[in-house]
């Protein structure tokens, strides 16, 4: 089961990505504002316009999920130099996105936690659509005021 | 000199690309290790940024295939994976340098520079 460290390091990846992302072009790094997270119950409805999904397997199994409006992808893809910002990039994006916050968290997790490559659904997600685990986190956070989540349903 | 991005992000090729456009004379681009060898063994690139999380052919595996016709390639792995053990495996199976994404222009030219010096002592 993951509790507030698991947790910790992907406040740490979000937070990383979008330093990055800032330090890139030239932004302020306190864009990004992180909510507390909660608990996902079995029958809610998630997920903005596109969703990342990346498969953990290893000493951890589970799903991480990045979810988030168009709008931010197109935001992102901007400030990566991108100006075409179609929906073949938008996906894209969100799939990486996905990778690097999966990728990253292997700094505190270690090699043993495994990630597949990211898969990427368009629209509102029906979480019975999924395995999740009993206790799955979502992590809110907002980024030049564009929402997303972050949901995490790792178990060890 | 050439240069080949393999990466399966269509944004990361773009972003490497963009990045690296003045200090290369052409570059080429591979989404996954099969079409990186194939792409290798027709335009013999000088230098080669590695992705390792890609389907078909994983990063790992297409450091060791490219260098066992090509040794003298300079090779900059560029991944997610942020753990040491990783970073580790990629330099002893013949990688000569390891960017985590997410990654600054700034960092990722200083790397490359790091990679061509190494080749160019070689």
């Amino acid at each position: 089961m993951i509790d507030r460290s698991h947790i910790e390091v992907f406040v740490d990846s979000l937070t990383r990505y979008f330093t990055h992302l800032n330090q890139s072009t030239g932004s302020h790094s306190d864009d990004l504002e992180i909510s507390a997270p909660y608990l996902l119950s079995s029958k809610e409805l998630v997920g903005f316009d596109y969703t990342g999904i990346i498969n953990v397997s290893g000493r951890h199994s589970g799903k991480v999920f990045i979810t988030a409006r168009s709008s931010m992808l197109k935001r992102i893809l901007l400030l990566l130099g991108e100006q075409e910002l179609n929906e073949e990039l938008r996906r894209d994006l969100i799939g990486e996105v996905a990778n690097t916050l999966a990728g990253n968290a292997r700094r505190h997790l270690g090699a043993d936690f495994h990630i597949s490559t990211p898969k990427v659904i368009e629209g509102v997600i029906e979480t019975t659509r999924f395995k999740l685990s009993p206790r799955c986190f979502v992590l809110p956070f907002r980024w030049k005021s564009n929402v997303a989540e972050l949901i995490i349903s790792v178990e060890s | 000199m050439k240069l080949m991005i393999v990466d399966d992000s269509l944004v990361i090729r773009n972003k490497i690309g963009r990045c690296l456009l003045n200090r290369f004379s052409k570059i080429y681009r591979a989404n996954d290790g099969v079409q990186a060898i194939e792409i290798a063994r027709k335009k013999n690139p000088e230098i080669v940024t590695m992705d390792l999380t890609m389907p078909n052919m994983g990063g790992v595996e297409t450091v060791e295939a490219l260098l066992e016709f090509a040794p003298e390639t300079g090779i900059l792995v560029v991944s997610a994976l942020a753990d040491k053990a990783t970073a580790i495996e990629a330099l002893t199976k013949g990688a000569n340098g390891f960017l985590c994404k997410p990654f600054t222009e700034k960092e990722l030219d200083n790397a490359i520079e790091r990679v061509i010096s190494m080749r160019v002592k070689q």
